[in-house]
């Protein structure tokens, strides 16, 4: 009885059910006497209706009790054979998840945080549970989701586990965390090992961006507030077709729909790479999440919070209630010059608001001394003046070769494919091959080897390419380069286009976009010209195809005006490999092909190219719950990590296969700070450099406008996911009195069998004169 | 409502002492109400002059003495007494019946009273039969005032007893009376014996009697208005019955309908007045009903 209801005691209500019966004997015996005259009419009409009046007192004596039984059962709240194991295990197993993004540390007037309420909401579900039969596992949603106490009938631990569970700085993992427990509800064993009722209690301030995902799951990289993520659904389709149920346990403030919050959710660098002794740009966005227009001031910092070195007050950053999207987000910069090389960061704050987590963005990036480039001919020229780098590295460092060492951002080291061979690219940020059709493979292993770890390379064609059998789809620049699309280069090079003859039509360059660090400068109508002009007679053809990182950034047209309009053929292609960059340039560096080096635009085409593969990609910039894998070329054995002002700890770095670097992965950090890694010993160790990576938060987290009950239950359904509040209802639920809506059919009977009652005693007669006179 | 109008209420007339009080009241606010004189006629001596009263009819006016004196007086006829009339009321225990107020044996003496008094102030004869399921008492038709208040005291002393035999007591009637008159029953007519009672009725109407039906009933005879748990025990009869009465209701409303209406439609076949008396209703249906008979008789 206990597992078909979930109150059996108010079952005893049942006994109510003989009421009817005993008012039917009662009412033989207690009734009123009346003399009356009319006697012979009333028998007659008695012994005309006897029969009828007896099957219709029956009828409505059944229904009568029947409705009090109905009512009784519903009191006691009936179980489903599937929640109250007819005849099964009435075990439970339940799943505590807990969000501990740091968006649950929002406090509100009383000082208390959604987080404290959480734990104290947790414990009381663990308190509830039978610790016989009863299991649980512990999860949490912070930066990224993840088991702290795998399913265990040992409920204790997960209990102490509760308490060691922090607040963490990074966003709510939801998607994550949907995917651990639907792995873990898929286990084959599951049913057998954990029988029964099975429930996913989920303790969080419902926040919509918790079902939305973050900026970097949402596939548009957009967040909308309006619709939760598709997967979401999905993910708890099968965890209800798994026969577990999942609860939203609200935590949060519910009378504040959207609290107030500013965040400062964007820090980069603009411009050109980061060179030491020039001016850099850096761009931060300050965005304002709350309905109220605010003001504050905004600090910037350059390799140490102590104090500012800039400041900034921001006025009346619209809310969303007063302004448009754009308006509530303001973006700044901040200029910074380094005098020496090496890893230095910049930290923007917000002064100050209410959740200050999100106040601090910082950004870690690398400082070079000079921009250095190997640059390989491929021309196998004698005199100088013959490589096919000669006007590259000019344009790139005009003093290439003497001693000048500052006078240009670049110092380019040119060298022979026989020289190239001994060359040790770790210490390069960017290699040019120039008209380069053969190489041995080990030496292109090194270069993807050197690409994919964050270098860059620039590839020019060239003559060299023209040589019978190294162009076409079975070519042996392609088995090098292209490797059926797993090489350095995006696609096959087909064949060489065009003539030697200079009196032949040449073709011109054409800009694709200017939305590109390499091509933003052209953008200027002034300076285009120069470089669009210029007349190149050969390129190779490649084949065009879209393959995801590639793009083509300039074309190649006819510049015979009869032909403008045929078609184009790409001209320079940027495309990501690994960690690093290629560009692709489909015509040679020197004079062969073309008249580019010849002409002034060659040289801010070079150097905006070169600038824009060796800018910082913000790669030591991770957001929180993002793991850290840092390299090392060389022979480091061992690292010291500083984890923001914890104590240093020393870490082994592991050796890399095929290549002759290190490595060493640092587990999630859970909350915004900035790491340094300093390498002890080997070559690294010796130069002294401490590499430095900035963990900050995801700012969709900052978004705290809830995604209140109706908002859950328009877009996911209450079949899915139900939402449940923290206190009372929590109590309820843990206890199983409103896991089971049946009472509510068995309601519904009830009213429906008083319905058919009154409409019966209506029909038969059995209403009472009062109504009768009123009809 | 006039003040003399007030007493054809039954409610009211129940708190006052004395038939014959009772029916001179119900009698003058009949009057009242109709605002015109019930004692004129056409075959009639002068009898005197008396002042005008507002109500009576004008053209009754002497404008031969207001020409002289500047004063209306009414130029009153006496009528001819040719009409008997014997009043017939059924003192059966069912007749005791009350639901509420004033029994039908009560109301029944009213209306006999107030014919008695009206059938007096027209000088006919008027003659009382009382009767259960047999004669209790016969006052044969007189006109005079002794005669009235025997009538008025024959009634008030009454006491309702035995049951209802309104077959046996229409065939006495029918042989006792020789001369043709006014019949005038006050009953409730329940009798078990329906197609006897008809003939009864029949057989005065041969004698070529003026029969006037009053069906005497109580309001909740006709419309049944019980609640709850009801033990009906009869007044006639030992029989008694447990039943809801809700329940019954319906049944008992088809059979009682259907026995007033063979009543009714069986006078009407036969020529003779028939007037439903509802207990709770004031007592100028019956008057009216009278009235309607007398003239009627006077035309044939």
């Amino acid at each position: 009885m206990q597992g078909l209801f979930g109150a059996p005691s108010m079952l005893w209500w049942g006994a109510a059910a003989s009421i009817p019966v005993a008012i039917h004997l009662l009412s033989r015996r207690k009734f009123r006497k009346v003399p009356w005259a009319a006697m012979h009419f009333l028998e007659r009409a008695f012994k005309r209706t006897r029969k009828r009046l007896q099957l219709e007192n029956i009828l409505l004596m059944l229904l009568r009790i029947a409705i009090l039984l109905l009512f009784a059962c519903a009191l006691a709240d009936p179980r489903t054979s599937a929640a109250a194991g007819l005849g099964g295990d009435s075990s439970r197993t339940v799943f505590l998840v807990i969000d501990n993004s740091f968006s649950m540390d929002y406090r509100d007037e009383s000082n208390e945080a959604p987080f404290d309420r959480a734990q104290e909401a947790s414990h009381r579900l663990m308190a509830s549970l039978d610790q016989q039969r009863d299991a649980a596992a512990l999860l949490s949603l912070g930066g990224k989701a993840r088991i702290h106490v795998p399913l265990t009938r040992e409920l204790q631990t997960v209990t102490d586990s509760l308490d060691q569970i922090q607040l963490t700085h990074g966003a709510t993992d939801t998607i994550g965390g949907l995917g651990i427990l639907t792995g873990l509800l898929q286990e084959p064993e599951l049913d057998k090992n954990f029988p029964g009722r099975r429930t996913i209690y989920i303790f969080t301030d419902m926040q919509r961006s918790a079902l939305v995902g973050t900026s970097e799951n949402n596939s548009e990289g957009n967040l909308s507030l309006d619709l939760p993520d598709p997967r979401v659904e999905d993910m708890l389709r099968q965890i209800t077709d798994a026969k577990t149920d999942v609860y939203f346990v609200d935590v949060g403030d519910e009378k504040n729909e959207r609290v107030s919050n500013v965040a400062v959710t964007g820090l980069s660098h603009v411009g050109k790479s980061l060179v030491k002794g020039r001016p850099t740009d850096f761009e931060c966005t300050i965005k304002n999440f709350g309905d109220e227009s605010v003001s504050g001031e905004i600090q910037f910092f350059v390799d140490s919070e102590q104090a500012f070195v800039q400041r900034e007050v921001v006025t009346e950053l619209k809310g969303r209630a007063t302004g448009t999207q754009d308006s509530s987000e303001r973006t700044l910069r901040f200029r910074a010059e380094f005098k020496d090389a090496g890893w230095h960061y910049v930290a923007i704050r917000y002064v100050d608001d209410a959740l200050g987590v999100d106040n601090t963005r910082r950004f870690a990036f690398e400082v070079r001394d000079r921009i250095r480039v190997l640059a390989v001919d491929g021309n196998g020229a004698r005199k100088p003046e013959d490589s096919a780098v000669f006007f590259l590295a000019r344009a790139l460092d005009p003093w290439v070769g003497r001693r000048s060492e500052g006078a240009s951002s670049f110092d380019v080291k040119e060298v022979s494919l026989l020289e190239f061979r001994a060359e040790n690219l770790e210490g390069y940020d960017l290699v040019v091959l120039s008209n380069v059709s053969q190489l041995s493979p080990s030496r292109v292993e090194a270069l993807e080897s050197f690409v994919s770890l964050g270098g860059s390379l620039l590839f020019f064609a060239g003559r060299s390419f023209e040589v019978p059998g190294r162009l076409g789809p079975s070519g042996s620049a392609n088995a090098l380069f292209f490797k059926s699309g797993k090489g350095l280069l995006p696609f096959r090079m087909l064949k060489a286009k065009g003539s030697d003859d200079l009196t032949a039509d040449p073709f011109n360059l054409q800009f694709e976009t200017f939305d590109h660090p390499a091509m933003a400068y052209f953008e200027d109508p002034r300076i285009r010209p120069g470089v669009t002009k210029v007349p190149t007679y050969k390129f190779v053809t490649t084949e065009i195809t879209k393959k995801e990182g590639s793009r083509i950034l300039a074309s190649f047209r006819s510049a015979n005006q009869k032909n403008r309009d045929s078609v184009s053929w790409p001209a320079i292609v940027d495309h990501a490999f690994g960690e690093g960059r290629v560009i692709f340039f489909s015509s040679s560096s020197d004079r062969s092909w073309n008249l580019y080096g010849a002409t002034p635009a060659f040289v801010p085409l070079m150097k905006e190219i070169c600038y824009a593969l060796t800018r910082s990609q913000g790669r030591d910039n991770i957001k929180v719950g993002e793991r850290i894998l840092i390299r090392f070329s060389g022979n480091v054995e061992n690292v010291q990590v500083s984890i923001g002002d914890d104590t240093p700890i020393n870490r082994k770095t592991v050796g890399e296969k095929g290549s002759d670097s290190v490595s060493v992965t640092l587990n999630r950090i859970n909350r915004s700070c900035l790491v340094r890694i300093k390498p002890l010993g080997g070559s690294a160790g010796a130069s002294g450099t401490t590499r430095l990576v900035a963990v900050n938060v995801d700012p969709s987290e900052s978004d705290l406008t809830r995604g209140g009950r109706g908002w859950i239950t328009a877009h996911l359904g209450t079949e899915l996911i139900k939402t449940i509040k923290a206190g009372q209802e929590l109590n309820m639920e843990a206890s199983g009195k409103s896991e089971s809506r049946i009472w509510r059919a068995f309601l519904y009977c009830v009213l429906a069998f008083l319905l058919l009652e009154t409409l019966f005693a209506r029909q038969f007669g059995r209403e009472s004169r009062t109504e009768t006179q009123a009809a | 409502m006039d003040d003399s109008q007030k007493y054809l209420d039954p409610k009211t007339l129940n708190k006052i002492a004395g038939l014959e009080l009772k029916a001179r009241l119900i009698v003058e606010g009949f009057v009242a109400g109709q605002h015109r004189s019930p004692y004129k006629g056409s075959s009639v001596e002068f009898r005197e002059h008396r002042e005008y009263v507002p109500g009576d009819d004008v053209r009754f006016l002497d404008w031969k003495v207001y020409g002289k004196s500047d004063r209306f007086y009414i130029k009153e006829y006496e009528e001819e007494t040719n009409l008997k009339a014997y009043i017939v009321v059924d003192t059966s225990k069912s007749m005791a019946f009350a639901s509420d107020g004033m029994s039908k044996l009560e109301y029944a003496k009213c209306v006999a009273a107030s014919l008695t008094h009206l059938i007096g102030q027209q000088q006919d004869a008027a003659a009382l039969v009382l009767w259960d399921n047999e004669l209790k008492k016969f006052l044969p038709p007189k006109n005079n005032p002794v005669h009235l208040r025997d009538i008025y005291r024959s009634l008030d002393e009454i006491e309702p007893a035995g049951t209802t035999d309104v077959v046996r007591l229409f065939h006495d009637v029918a042989e006792r009376v020789r001369q043709r008159s006014m019949i005038i029953f006050i009953s409730d007519l329940f009798d078990d014996d329906q197609r006897g009672l008809m003939k009864g009725l029949m057989h005065l109407r041969h004698k070529g009697h003026d029969v006037v039906v009053f069906q005497t009933l109580d309001h909740a005879e006709i419309t049944f208005p019980f609640d709850g748990m009801t033990r009906f025990e009869g007044l006639e009869v030992e029989s008694h019955l447990l039943a809801d009465p809700r329940a019954l209701r319906e049944a008992y409303l088809e059979e009682f309908q259907s026995f007033t209406t063979e009543i009714e439609s069986g006078c009407a076949a036969s020529g003779m007045d028939y007037v439903l008396l509802d207990t709770s209703k004031p007592l100028d249906v019956a008057l009216a009903g009278y009235l309607a008979a007398r003239s009627g008789s006077r035309r044939n």
